[in-house]
């Protein structure tokens, strides 16, 4: 029984034109299956969107249509991600991603920054698993006190930990953060090095909301972009190399904040000593209006 | 923990819920900039009226602004908000504001705390609209603290007329370049 011809769209989003062309499209290594698994998604699609009034009068239809392509877009990705060993970070691996869940291969055109889209879900889904670790390990340090870590420690375990993510695609990841140097998508770069941060010095007990904020995460961002580029020329057992490099890093922070800490304290010291000076020399000369009688 | 997991971090669209973080984003870290500017403010003119007669009025509205300021403290790491890099810039531009209108004679200071003041009791009453429009019972405890605050700023508007703000020498210009500064304050703040 062949599947019914497409209705006219009334409102002709990117996921639906996507899929329709795909479909109309001849394809090459799913046949048949494949058109008939993609029409069938894009009916689902026109029934869902039937149940909502005209398009113009109901703000959330958008906020709707956008939900599902955001989720349908998620599991192309999700898909993707055990084509990138063969394939790298590419539209090549997101077509294949498709074409495993039974769409179109066409539907990488969904993504028009290409293996980018890929680089930063994977990394997105990272910093997502490594806070509701954190989460669960302050949880649990709460309830069981002699579990408490320093906060230099709580912070070591973190960066090894999310760094111990990246293991499973460590051959290609040279390439992927290649992509993310990009110009074009540095933007995104930072604002996923800035989320990753963020996590960790927030699960570690930070609360500040002044200038701190910034240097704290200024500091832990580099100190984890340094590790992560020694992780991808490290040939060690497990990696040791790159823990070892990672701890030397962060005592190196510990000595400077201790140091700048003690330099202020002298600053604050020599102030005085000169305001000593300066009230000394002015009595001499006879001009300090405060002590005169 | 106010991140949808599916778009935590890659924002490919702005869906209802990441529009609404951005504009808590935004509301609580301008909100944040605007109270230490006012605590700086205050401190400022304190520090040249303390021991004058409007003294004991300067010192019961810097109260005030510093408990505004210390309640954004705890809001800015509850909804995981970045506070704007000028804080140390707010810092200064506020005392340096303060103590220098407040040498221009009490008139002047009171005519810079009504100036300030009227800029952001507006600012306030833009962001309860966009609140409510946005929900008004997810955004309840929101909601609730910058009404409060709002009419505590207004109370100090009215005090500073009640002062003798508008006996400043060159009132409305004055006004005027205040009102600017905070508006140009405001917008920097919204998006650094």
């Amino acid at each position: 029984m062949p599947p019914p011809l497409p209705q006219p769209l009334r409102v002709p989003t990117t996921l639906h034109l996507t899929l329709q062309l795909a479909a109309s499209l001849p394809t090459t290594q799913c046949g048949v299956g494949g058109v008939s698994a993609s029409s069938a998604a894009w009916m689902n699609e026109q029934a869902a969107e039937d149940r909502h009034t005209l398009p113009e009068d109901d703000d959330s239809l958008d906020d709707a249509n956008k939900g599902t392509e955001e989720q349908l877009k998620h599991q192309i990705l999700e898909a993707a991600l055990p084509f990138v060993h063969s394939r790298g970070w590419s539209q090549d691996a997101i077509a294949q991603g498709a074409e495993s869940l039974g769409y179109s291969s066409m539907a990488h055109g969904m993504f028009p920054s290409g293996g980018v889209d890929l680089v930063n879900h994977f990394y997105a889904q990272c910093n997502t698993r490594l806070h509701e670790s954190l989460k669960t390990t302050v949880n649990e340090m709460e309830k069981n006190p002699q579990l408490k870590k320093g906060t230099t420690t709580f912070i070591a375990d973190a960066i090894e930990e999310r760094l111990r993510m990246n293991i499973e695609f460590i051959d290609s990841w040279a390439e992927a953060l290649a992509l993310h140097a990009s110009p074009r998508n540095a933007a995104m770069a930072l604002r996923n090095i800035g989320t990753l941060v963020d996590h960790i010095w927030y699960h570690a007990g930070d609360r500040s909301y002044d200038f701190g904020w910034y240097t704290k995460r200024g500091i832990l961002a580099a100190v984890y972009k340094s590790s992560e580029l020694c992780m991808l020329q490290d040939k060690s057992e497990d990696f040791q190399d790159t823990w070892t490099f990672l701890n030397r890093r962060l005592s190196d922070v510990h000595k400077i904040s201790k140091y700048s800490h003690d330099a202020s304290s002298y600053t604050k010291d020599f102030s005085q000593v000169a305001k000593a000076g300066i009230f000394t020399v002015l009595n001499i000369m006879g001009m300090n209006s405060k002590s005169r009688s | 923990m106010y991140r949808p997991s599916i778009i935590h971090g890659l924002r490919l669209y702005s869906t209802k819920s990441t529009r609404k973080r951005e504009l808590i984003d935004r509301i609580i870290r301008v909100d944040h900039a605007g109270e230490l500017g006012a605590d700086r403010i205050y401190a400022g003119q304190m520090a040249v009226l303390g021991k004058s007669s409007v003294g004991s009025v300067i010192q019961h509205m810097w109260d005030q602004e510093k408990e505004h300021k210390a309640k954004f403290e705890e809001l800015i790491p509850k909804y995981r908000v970045r506070p704007t890099v000028l804080v140390p810039i707010w810092n200064v531009a506020g005392y340096v504001l303060g103590a220098g209108t407040a040498l221009m004679g009490k008139e002047a200071a009171m005519a810079c705390t009504v100036a300030v003041e009227s800029v952001i009791i507006d600012h306030y009453n833009s962001q309860l609209r966009e609140l409510i429009s946005l929900g008004k019972e997810e955004n309840k405890e929101l909601v609730e603290i910058i009404k409060k605050f709002r009419d505590d700023e207004m109370d100090h508007h009215d005090t500073g007329l009640k002062h003798d703000a508008e006996l400043t020498p060159a009132y409305n210009a004055l006004t005027l370049v205040i009102k600017t500064g905070c508006k140009a304050a405001v917008w920097l703040s919204e998006r650094i």
